[in-house]
């Protein structure tokens, strides 16, 4: 660690991403990296104002690929991972440097259970150990190959073939999040608005349309897909004034330009909906 | 005067003629190459009208009486005169000059008799009135080129450069030695200029309310992604100034919003995909009143930026930030003026 504070913190972030692909490497063809770390892999380079917030590192699990051991509790127990133990939540772990690591697992393999228990039901995992999630099924569709190595000079050598979510999983995924905390906007985080307009300047429209395409195609993403573009439509292509769009200009308050940035990232919603033919009249362009 | 005259002669600019209170304007001693000299009495106007010459003759006349020593002839000098003032003058048993190089000069002991033409019409005025602002292309032409290279500059070269009628020049120029903006050697060149001074005042004046003339459009990628795009397109009707532009002089210049100065604005927004916004907008686009604009750009990576005076004067009446951004921006002009001025 050859700086303080804040700086570090992507590297120190990426470092227990690797920690936990290290632990899990017995299951690693069962993990698909997922959001920050995805984000900043395909858009960390973005031309915004901010940069982006790499504090956590998120992994889906696929169940199809999924070995029955070693169990993804242990595996990650016996590599120094702690539970939070005042707030213990499914799938929630810490590294030793504090660095907090998600397992969660699309709500389509996530077994059965109502909507509202958290824990998935897939053994002989533990019930604790991964968190169900809709909209991950997206990252199951929609991922690549990438060599995972440290960032910065920390001298960490680790390198890891695993698989990335791309840019429409990442969309699909975040865009459930900010539907459903719509309808409880206390739980609402701006960042959440600005990280899909960071992924949709980085990304051209043309390519992120053809993934949205291939995610619609395929049954298991088809209806996750669906949902994601209606409230693509209602909170961001409707303008810059939709609920979507005023958060992602309200993360620049103060650094960036907030006006412009909702003005966008209405423009380049409405954009890709017309690229995928859901165009239904958005203002984004206008 | 002095060049005028026949060889070995000479005029030299006498002091302390006066007497009771009064005091003439100048007066001057011609001497012949033998040594005997004559004294002008001088009075002078900035305008001589044909129909004033007559008191400004009774005046003089008096004057001469009054003073010590006493003068032997009387000459009126002016900016310019025209031809019927001229007339009347010499009527009136006046001599005259003016500074385009009208002069009348018939002294009697020692004898002598110059006769030299300038200027027929008011190069000053012209058709127009005499300028009192910096308003209009014809001033922004001037001004753009008082500004971009140093001094010292003869006027006629200011005008080559400037682009614009002798007449229309003068008149500019005039303007700035009044408001004591630049330093001229009589008849000689401009040797100071007082360039934040001009620009400054130049600003207030300028009639583009950039807020107001700019139509509003939104690159949604982003700035960076936009000089992509207007690097590998071909085209040359345009220029960009204001902050982004400033970026490109000044490091610590923060590039925000674009201002692009487009001989077709619609076509221009069209080829790289800005949208027209009402708000968020994050480029300007300006057509340009006079090509003026366009002088001295600069091509940094493929783009096309102003000049660092336009640059400036288009910060100093842009929006928002603008005018504080161009503080910083004349503040570095001062300090690199070798970097921007030829």
């Amino acid at each position: 660690m050859n700086r303080p504070g804040d700086a570090e913190l992507p590297v120190r972030t990426r470092a227990a991403l690797l920690d936990a692909l290290e632990a899990l490497e017995g299951q690693l063809d069962a993990l698909i990296v997922i959001g920050a770390q995805a984000l900043y892999m395909h858009a960390g380079e973005a031309d915004v104002a901010i940069p982006p917030e790499t504090k956590d590192a998120d992994l889906s699990v696929d169940r199809d690929r999924l070995q029955d051991e070693p169990l993804l509790d242990e595996a990650l127990a016996s590599a120094g991972f702690h539970r939070d133990l005042e707030h213990p939540q499914p799938g929630g772990w810490f590294n030793s440097d504090g660095i907090p690591v998600d397992l969660m697992i699309a709500e389509a393999m996530a077994g059965p259970g109502a909507r509202e228990r958290r824990g998935a039901r897939v053994p002989p995992h533990g019930r604790g150990s991964m968190r169900r999630t809709r909209g991950l099924e997206a990252s199951i569709v929609d991922n690549d190959q990438v060599e995972i190595g440290a960032i910065g000079d920390s001298g960490d050598k680790r390198s890891f073939q695993a698989r990335v979510a791309g840019p429409g999983a990442l969309l699909v995924a975040k865009l459930h999040k900010i539907g459903e905390r719509s309808e409880n906007p206390t739980r609402l985080q701006d960042k959440d608005a600005h990280d899909l307009y960071r992924l949709l300047v980085a990304v051209p429209t043309p390519a992120l349309a053809e993934t949205v395409r291939r995610l619609l195609v395929h049954s298991f993403s088809r209806g996750v897909t669906e949902q994601a573009l209606s409230h693509f439509e209602r909170l961001f292509a409707a303008g810059p004034a939709a609920l979507g769009s005023e958060m992602a200009g309200r993360a620049e308050a103060g650094v960036g330009s907030p006006d412009v940035v909702s003005a966008a990232v209405a423009a380049l919603a409405a954009d890709l909906l017309e690229a995928v033919g859901r165009s239904s009249g958005g203002l984004g362009g206008s | 005067m002095g060049d005028r005259l026949p060889e070995g002669w000479s005029a030299r600019s006498r002091e302390k003629v006066a007497g009771r209170g009064k005091r003439a304007d100048a007066a001057i001693e011609v001497s012949a190459a033998n040594g005997d000299s004559s004294l002008l009495l001088v009075e002078v106007k900035r305008n001589v009208e044909s129909r004033d010459v007559p008191e400004l003759a009774r005046r003089l006349r008096e004057l001469g009486t009054e003073l010590e020593p006493p003068p032997d002839a009387a000459m009126l000098a002016a900016q310019y005169l025209n031809p019927s003032a001229r007339e009347r003058i010499v009527e009136e048993g006046l001599n005259y000059a003016d500074a385009t190089g009208n002069l009348y000069l018939a002294l009697e002991e020692p004898a002598l008799f110059v006769r030299d033409t300038g200027a027929s019409r008011d190069p000053w005025r012209g058709p127009g009135r005499p300028r009192d602002s910096f308003r209009g292309p014809i001033a922004a032409r001037v001004v753009r080129a008082l500004l971009d290279f140093a001094p010292p500059m003869t006027v006629p070269t200011l005008i080559e450069r400037s682009e614009v009628s002798t007449g229309a020049g003068y008149r500019v120029i005039d303007f700035l030695e009044r408001q004591d903006l630049v330093e001229r050697q009589p008849r000689g060149p401009i040797t100071r200029a007082d360039w934040r001074g001009v620009l400054e005042r130049w600003a207030r004046d300028y009639e583009l309310n950039l807020a107001e003339a700019a139509d509003t459009f939104l690159a949604p990628r982003g700035l960076r992604s936009l000089w992509e795009r207007l690097s590998g397109v071909e085209e040359s009707g345009y220029l960009l100034s204001g902050s982004a532009a400033a970026a490109y002089y000044e490091e610590y210049a923060q590039a925000r919003m674009a201002m692009f100065y487009a001989d077709d604005p619609q076509r221009f927004a069209e080829r790289l995909d800005l949208r027209p916004v009402e708000s968020g907008a994050n480029v300007l686009l300006v057509r340009p009143a006079d090509p003026v604009v366009y002088a001295r750009a600069q091509e940094r990576e493929g783009i096309r930026i102003a000049a660092p005076s336009q640059v400036a004067v288009d910060l100093l009446n842009g929006p928002g930030r603008a005018p504080v951004e161009a503080q910083a921006l004349l503040d570095w002009m001062e300090r690199n003026e070798s970097a921007w001025r030829r």
